[in-house]
């Protein structure tokens, strides 16, 4: 049974994007079987192709191989046809091993078909059985690629066993993910290969459990397990996969083999979005943007399939972006950014067509402080260190800031005890430092605006008390760290960003030459009270 | 506290008029400064705003020293229905602030509105006089002494709490937060809404915290302070909405209010935010 579909595009089918309609047939029993499949000794199969033009207009076709023996694989070319109108042929493929295109001592090939033809005018069964129809294999032409295929279950008994293949059908090397789920899918066995084009990874599932083969992480399949299910993800191609796929469980009883397929995977490319909008930047810095899509073979989890979208971007003019989809603020605004790609679809039912996907969002590229400097640092007596700071802004106007606040984050002896006790003595009893970031703290030590361009920083002693020294006098010293960050509502979704720091403030009471003193000191300025009273 | 009591004489009159006499020459003419109290009667818990002026119509620049932070400059007294005197606090603080000392070119000016509350307590209703006046001498830019601020001195009354006129001065805070275009006006809104320590605050507070204006810190500490069970579910609204640094100080503000309740099913609605936001990982 074959569908067509005559508004079946070539663009929707053409996953390898190699301008030509491909199919393939990934599992050929060759004339002499794997022995792995338990056929009668002696058991010769007679594999062949039929292939048949549905249209009323010559089509073209041409046929590779890529077969595997037990110890060896290779590649072969097969025929060149024209199929005149309505023709169907016949390809006997025990010929061509019997002239040596491809190996007589092989077991399987995929096949693979190119044509000028129109998806599914083309239609093409493969099928390998000996002269008496008793034992024998097929293997479906199928044109599907895709990023993750999720097989059904697989057998391994004394009775049964199975093997599954997947192959790069792409025109690029790609690493290929195969995962084995057992114990209800509680656990799994993973592989990875990477694949050249046309490559395939072979899993003969009896092997792996028989000889105790190890999986990436070095864990080995249990003994006794008799079934599973499977998956295949290509890790390389993540929007529009390269892997096709195929599988058989054979009887060793009676020499029976039945294929199974998987089912493909594919996104709701109606729901992809750009992973940030809007995307939030500053005028002269760049951001990353990427495409997200529910992957519904994952619950609709989004996946990133940024790569698929490479090179279709564009933007407005206040900002640029690349290739990757990287943006640069040029000036402050707001604008949008817009890209296409083409996934798989989530139509099984359509072979996980290739779709065209727009994604769009919007761009803000706005001003943050910068230039964060300090400007001066004195002694304001009694005790208090003072900084003054100073920015700019990204635009280069400060009233560009208005959606901005800067200012800073503090803790005491590292992530002590806040409020910070300070020693007393030398210290008044009860004097503490509060984070002076604490929102919760009365009143609040809030941010300053942005807009203003400067601030002064005061490292004073404690203010909850009134300022005492308490004898007698003891040698101790504690360690602010520091940091100044700013946040503006519509850059870093709020958040903080740090733009200067850690910086230390040390305080310290001290004896030199026997008198007693207090210092402040932070980036190389210090306030001092000497002598103490 | 007082730290220029030198410059500031206050003389009180049998009738309760209190004289300012400041004790340097006035300011120049052509330095304009002047002290506007708004929204006279105050209903009890009502912020109290004082507004201050200055505009230079001399032909070179001034310069005033508004302290630290464009607060610490100014020097405040009030007199209490009770008849009791009380100085403003010294706002000397460890940290950031906004340097004082500003600049005014010839033809600028300058208005700054000052948050009373945040330097008394108008916590009993009836009259109360205020006096006040910056700390520091106007100078030019070479720090030519031009002359000092003559201060203000203030009637204000407080009436007994008036729930709806509350609401009305909340309504309003609320409407001109979702106006305010910049950082600087949304903060002082902010700050005004969230001086109203009563619960008929807490809707409009909720508001607040959710307008993503920056302003969590004012917001955030108002409803910690009220501690209601309304200020806790909006407190705990915020903390599924919020991220980093804001939604911490939410979680910091709901432990807080934890710590200081007796009351079983709030503290459990709390423990259950906080368990929730913690295995988020947020």
């Amino acid at each position: 049974m074959f569908d067509y579909n005559p508004n079946a595009k070539l663009e929707e089918r053409d996953y390898a994007r190699t301008a030509t309609w491909t199919l393939r047939a990934p599992m050929l029993a060759l004339s002499n079987p794997d022995p792995a499949l338990a056929f009668p000794p002696g058991t010769k199969l007679l594999p062949q192709l039929l292939l048949r033009n549905t249209t009323a207009k010559p089509i073209d076709a041409a046929l590779r191989f890529n077969w595997r023996a037990a110890s060896s694989a290779g590649k072969a070319p097969g025929p060149a046809l024209r199929l005149a109108p309505y023709e169907t042929r016949r390809i006997d493929v025990a010929a061509l091993q019997d002239a040596a295109i491809l190996p007589k001592e092989a077991n399987w090939t995929s096949v693979t078909i190119t044509t000028n033809s129109k998806p599914d005018e083309l239609t093409a069964v493969a099928a390998s059985y000996d002269s008496t129809l008793r034992h024998g294999a097929q293997t479906p032409f199928s044109d599907q690629l895709t990023f993750r295929w999720e097989g059904g279950m697989w057998e391994y008994d004394p009775y049964h066993s199975s093997i599954i293949t997947a192959g790069n059908g792409g025109t690029k090397p790609t690493q290929a993910a195969f995962t084995i789920f057992y114990n209800q899918g509680t656990q799994r066995y993973d592989l990875e290969q990477t694949l050249q084009p046309d490559e395939q990874m072979w899993i003969d599932i009896g092997k792996l459990i028989r000889e105790r083969v190890p999986d990436k992480s070095g864990k080995a399949l249990p003994a006794d397990l008799t079934s599973g299910s499977y998956e295949f993800r290509d890790l390389t191609n993540t929007g529009v996969g390269t892997l096709f796929e195929g599988k058989v469980i054979y009887d060793k009883t009676y020499g029976h083999v039945a294929y199974g397929c998987a089912a493909c995977c594919g996104y709701d490319v109606l729901n992809a979005v750009l992973r940030y909008d809007p995307l939030s930047l500053a005028v002269g810095s760049t951001a990353g943007q990427g495409v997200d899509v529910p992957d519904m073979c994952q619950g609709g989890a989004p996946a990133d399939v940024s790569p698929s979208f490479y090179g279709n971007w564009s933007t407005g003019s206040i900002a640029t972006v690349d290739y990757y989809g990287t943006h640069t603020g040029v000036s402050a605004g707001s604008t949008t950014s817009q890209t296409s790609g083409f996934l798989n679809n989530n139509d099984s039912l359509r072979r996980c067509p290739l779709s065209g996907t727009p994604a769009t969002g919007g761009v803000n590229v706005v001003a943050i402080p910068v230039n964060f400097r300090q400007t001066s640092a004195t002694d304001a007596g009694n005790g208090d260190l003072r900084f003054i700071y100073a920015w700019d802004s990204s635009t280069g106007r400060l009233s560009d800031l208005s959606n901005c606040v800067i200012g800073e984050y503090v803790t005491v002896q590292g992530n002590s005890t806040d409020p910070y006790p300070w020693p007393s003595p030398p210290y008044a009893a009860g004097a503490h430092s509060p984070n002076p970031t604490d929102a919760t703290s009365n009143p609040p030590a809030p941010d300053l605006a942005a807009t203003m361009g400067q601030f002064q920083d005061d490292h004073t002693l404690y203010t909850n008390v009134p300022v005492a020294w308490v004898t007698p006098y003891v040698q101790t010293g504690f360690t602010s760290i520091q940091s100044y960050e700013y946040k503006c509502t519509n850059y870093h979704n709020g958040n903080y960003v740090e733009i200067d720091g850690p910086l230390y403030i040390v305080r310290e009471v001290f004896q030199s030459n026997g008198t007693w003193s207090y210092s402040v000191s932070k980036s190389n300025a210090v306030a001092t009270i000497s002598p103490l009273p | 506290m007082l730290t220029t009591s030198g410059l500031l004489r206050l003389v009180s009159t049998f009738s309760a008029v209190w004289v300012i006499c400041p004790q340097t020459k006035p300011v120049a003419p052509g330095v304009d400064i002047s002290y506007v109290l708004q929204n006279q009667p105050h209903s009890l818990h009502e912020p109290v705003v004082l507004t201050f002026k200055v505009s230079n119509g001399l032909p070179n620049a001034i310069v005033l020293d508004l302290g630290q932070n464009r607060e610490n400059g100014f020097a405040f007294r009030l007199l209490r229905p009770d008849g009791t005197t009380v100085d403003s606090p010294s706002f000397t603080r460890n940290g950031i602030s906004a340097i004082g000392t500003i600049v005014l070119r010839s033809g600028e000016s300058l208005s700054q509105e000052l948050l009373l509350n945040d330097r008394f307590q108008f916590n009993i209703p009836g009259k109360y006089q205020v006096v006040g006046h910056l700390a520091q001498e106007i100078t030019d830019e070479k720090g030519n002494t031009l002359g000092s601020d003559p201060g203000f001195q203030k009637d204000l009354e407080i009436v007994p709490k008036d729930e709806s006129s509350l609401r009305k001065v909340c309504q309003d805070l609320s409407d001109r937060l979702e106006r305010s275009n910049s950082y600087d006006d949304a903060a002082l809104i902010a700050r005004e809404l969230a001086i109203i320590d009563d619960p008929v605050a807490v809707p409009f507070l909720d508001k607040a915290l959710r307008a993503d204006r920056l302003i969590e810190p004012f917001i955030t500490s108002a409803l910690v302070r009220i501690g209601n069970e309304e200020a806790v579910q909006a407190l705990i609204g915020a903390l599924n909405g919020k991220t980093g640094a804001a939604a911490e100080a939410v979680r910091r503000g709901l432990t807080q209010i934890r710590s200081r309740i007796s009351d079983p099913s709030l503290r459990e609605l709390i423990d259950r935010a906080l368990h929730e936001y913690q295995s988020q990982g947020s």
